[in-house]
C-alpha cells in the first residue's frame, strides 16, 4: 500500500515518513515522486492519485497547498490523516469538513503520541479497505520445467497460478529492503 | 487562524455533474440548484471563497455566440472584483467557448480557467449508465478537475486555460483527443501544454505575453458575428455556396492538398478573404496563403479556434483591410 505524505522536509514529517516506512506501507512525497518506479506503467493514463492508498498531511504550518491536497484527497475519496501538533491552530473550514466527510480525520499529537495516533490511522482507516485489484495485464515465458513447478504449486495451495505468481512477488517486494527505502 | 484565501467566481456554463452514479441529483439543471450542489461539494471552501454564477444548464448544441457574449460580460464587469475565475462547462462545447472567452476578453488581467464534467446532459435520462462506466476506472465527475481548475484560478497567471485530468493546456492551442477517459484535451503544441497535475499543479511553460500586437485594445468590443460559413471541402461541392457575399468562409480541405481553381475563382469576387484551414501534415504539402486573389491559408491554428477568431474578427470591424489584419495577428497566442 502507498501512503502520500506532505510535507517531506520538516523534522515532524520525516518522523511520519519513518513510522509509516517502518508499518511496512511504501511512502510518496514530493522528494521522490518523480521517480519512484512503483508509479509507473505504460498502460494506464498515469494519475499517481490512482495508486495512493491513503493521504497523511501535516499542517501545524498553514500553506495553500495543504487545502489544495486535502481538497482533492476528498474528491477522490481517499482516506486522510490531516495532523497538526499541539499548540498549533486549525483552519476552521477543516473542522466543519471533518464533520462532513467520512474520509476525513483531524488528529492533534505530541511527539509522544505520534506513532499511536499514526498506527490507529493506518489499522482502521487503511487496511479495513478494498484491496488494490490487479488489473495491469504482463505476459510472461515460462521454460517447460517453471511451468510444470507452478501448476504443481498452485494445485498445492488451491489456488491459481497467476495469483501464486503475485504471491511470490509480493513476498519479494515486502522484503526488498532497497526498494522499501525508495 | 485560517489558510490565506482568494477569492475566485465560479462560473456555470454545463457539465457540472458531480457523481456519474447520481447525475440527477448531483448537477445544476437551473439556478435553484446551486445551493444543494454547492452542499454536495464543500471541500472546495477549503481553497477560495467562491461566489457561485449560473450562465447556462442545457444541451451543448444550443450553446451560441450569445451564452459566450453573455458570460464574457459577467466576467468581464467582476474583473476587479474577484482575484481569478473558472469556469464549468460540457466538454462537447467547452473547446468553443473558451476561445470565445481568449478572444472577448483579450487584455484581461485574471486568470479564467475552463474544465466540466465528462458526463453528457442526455445521460440524465438513462434508467442506468452502469454499462457504459462499468470498464471505467477513470472518474468521470467533475470534482477532482474543478479542484485543480480553482486552485488554477488562483495563481497569478492572466490567461485562459484548461484543467483537465492531469493536463493544464493553453485553450486556443487544445484539441479533443480522447473519449470517456482522463484526459480528452492535449494540444500537438508541446508549449501550449502548460503544466501537469500530478500530486499537486506544476506550471512549466512562460505566460504568454499577449496583445503585444493588438493596437486596438481601448476599442475592443464584446461582440460576435455569426456570418461565418464553414465548409468542409470534398468533389463535387455547389459552387454557388461561395456566392454569399454576407459571410466570411472558412474551407477545410481535410486530406486535399490544394485550392480548387473555381474556389480560387470567386475568392477574388468575395467581400471578405477566403480563409482555408489545413492543419499541417508531414507527408502531404499545404494551399499558400494567396493575398492578391483574397485567400489566407491556416496551418497552425485549431479549427475551434479560427471559427470563433472568425467570429469575433467580424464583431470587430466589417472593413476587408482590417479583417485581414486582424485575422494575420497573433492575438490570443492561436497561431502557434
Amino acid at each position: 500500500m502507498i501512503i502520500y505524505i506532505y510535507p517531506d522536509n520538516t523534522n515532524e514529517t520525516k518522523k511520519i515518513i519513518a513510522i509509516v516506512k517502518q508499518r511496512g506501507f511504501l511512502v510518496l512525497t514530493e522528494e521522490n515522486k518523480d521517480r519512484v518506479n512503483f508509479l509507473q506503467h505504460s498502460t494506464e493514463e498515469k494519475d499517481s492519485w490512482n495508486k495512493v492508498q491513503g493521504v497523511i498531511l501535516e499542517g501545524s504550518h498553514l500553506e495553500a497547498k495543504l487545502g489544495y491536497l486535502t481538497a482533492y484527497a476528498i474528491a477522490k475519496n481517499k482516506p486522510i490523516l490531516y495532523l497538526i501538533q499541539k499548540g498549533n491552530s486549525l483552519d476552521e473550514q477543516l473542522k466543519y469538513l471533518e464533520q462532513e466527510k467520512d474520509n476525513f480525520k483531524i488528529k492533534y499529537y505530541s511527539l509522544k503520541s505520534l506513532e499511536k495516533v499514526i498506527t490507529h490511522f493506518l489499522r482502521v482507516n487503511l487496511q479495513g479497505r478494498k484491496i488494490e485489484k490487479a488489473k495491469i495485464k504482463f505476459t510472461l515465458r515460462l521454460t517447460a520445467t517453471l511451468e510444470q513447478f507452478l501448476i504443481f504449486k498452485a494445485k498445492q495451495q488451491k489456488t491459481t497460478k497467476a495469483k501464486l505468481v503475485r504471491k511470490f512477488l509480493e513476498k519479494l517486494m515486502g522484503e526488498d529492503k532497497a526498494y522499501s527505502a525508495e | 487562524m485560517n489558510l490565506p484565501k482568494k477569492k475566485i467566481a465560479l462560473f456555470f456554463c454545463g457539465g457540472t455533474t458531480l457523481d456519474a452514479n447520481n447525475i440527477r441529483e448531483s448537477t445544476i439543471f437551473q439556478e435553484k440548484d446551486i445551493k444543494k450542489w454547492l452542499s454536495q461539494f464543500k471541500e472546495i471552501n477549503i481553497l477560495a471563497n467562491i461566489d457561485a454564477f449560473f450562465i447556462y444548464a442545457g444541451p451543448a448544441t444550443d450553446i451560441s455566440p450569445s451564452i459566450w457574449l453573455k458570460l464574457a460580460a459577467e466576467i468581464k464587469k467582476r474583473e476587479n472584483a474577484y482575484q481569478g475565475f473558472a469556469v464549468t462547462s460540457d466538454v462537447k462545447s467547452l473547446l468553443y467557448t473558451a476561445n470565445a472567452l481568449s478572444f472577448l476578453l483579450l487584455g484581461f488581467s485574471r486568470p479564467i480557467i475552463f474544465t466540466g464534467s465528462q458526463i453528457p446532459f442526455e445521460w440524465k435520462n438513462l434508467p442506468s449508465i452502469k454499462n457504459i462506466l462499468k470498464d471505467k476506472e477513470t472518474d468521470l465527475g467533475l470534482k477532482a478537475n474543478l479542484i485543480n481548475a480553482l486552485q488554477l484560478a488562483c495563481l497569478e497567471r492572466n490567461e485562459v486555460m484548461i484543467a483537465f485530468g492531469t493536463k493544464v493546456i493553453r485553450s486556443v492551442l487544445a484539441q479533443r483527443t480522447g473519449f470517456l477517459s482522463l484526459n480528452i484535451f492535449d494540444s500537438l503544441n508541446r508549449q501550449a501544454v502548460l503544466g501537469n497535475v500530478d500530486l499537486g499543479i506544476k506550471l512549466e511553460t512562460p505566460r504568454l505575453i499577449r496583445g503585444l500586437n493588438f493596437k486596438r485594445q481601448e476599442a475592443i468590443k464584446i461582440a460576435l458575428s455569426c456570418n461565418i460559413r464553414f465548409i468542409k471541402y470534398y468533389p463535387g461541392i455547389n459552387e454557388k455556396i461561395f456566392q454569399d457575399q454576407q459571410n466570411l468562409f472558412i474551407l477545410e480541405l481535410g486530406d486535399f492538398t490544394n485550392i480548387p481553381d473555381f474556389i480560387k475563382n470567386y475568392a477574388q469576387g468575395l467581400t471578405y478573404p477566403l480563409l482555408v484551414w489545413q492543419p499541417k501534415k508531414d507527408v502531404f504539402t499545404v494551399a499558400k496563403t494567396d493575398l492578391k486573389n483574397n485567400i489566407i491559408v491556416f496551418d497552425n491554428i485549431t479549427k475551434e479556434s479560427l471559427i470563433v477568431k472568425a467570429m469575433w474578427v467580424l464583431g470587430q470591424t466589417d472593413k476587408p483591410a482590417m479583417i485581414r489584419k486582424l485575422l494575420l495577428e497573433n492575438l490570443a497566442g492561436e497561431l502557434g
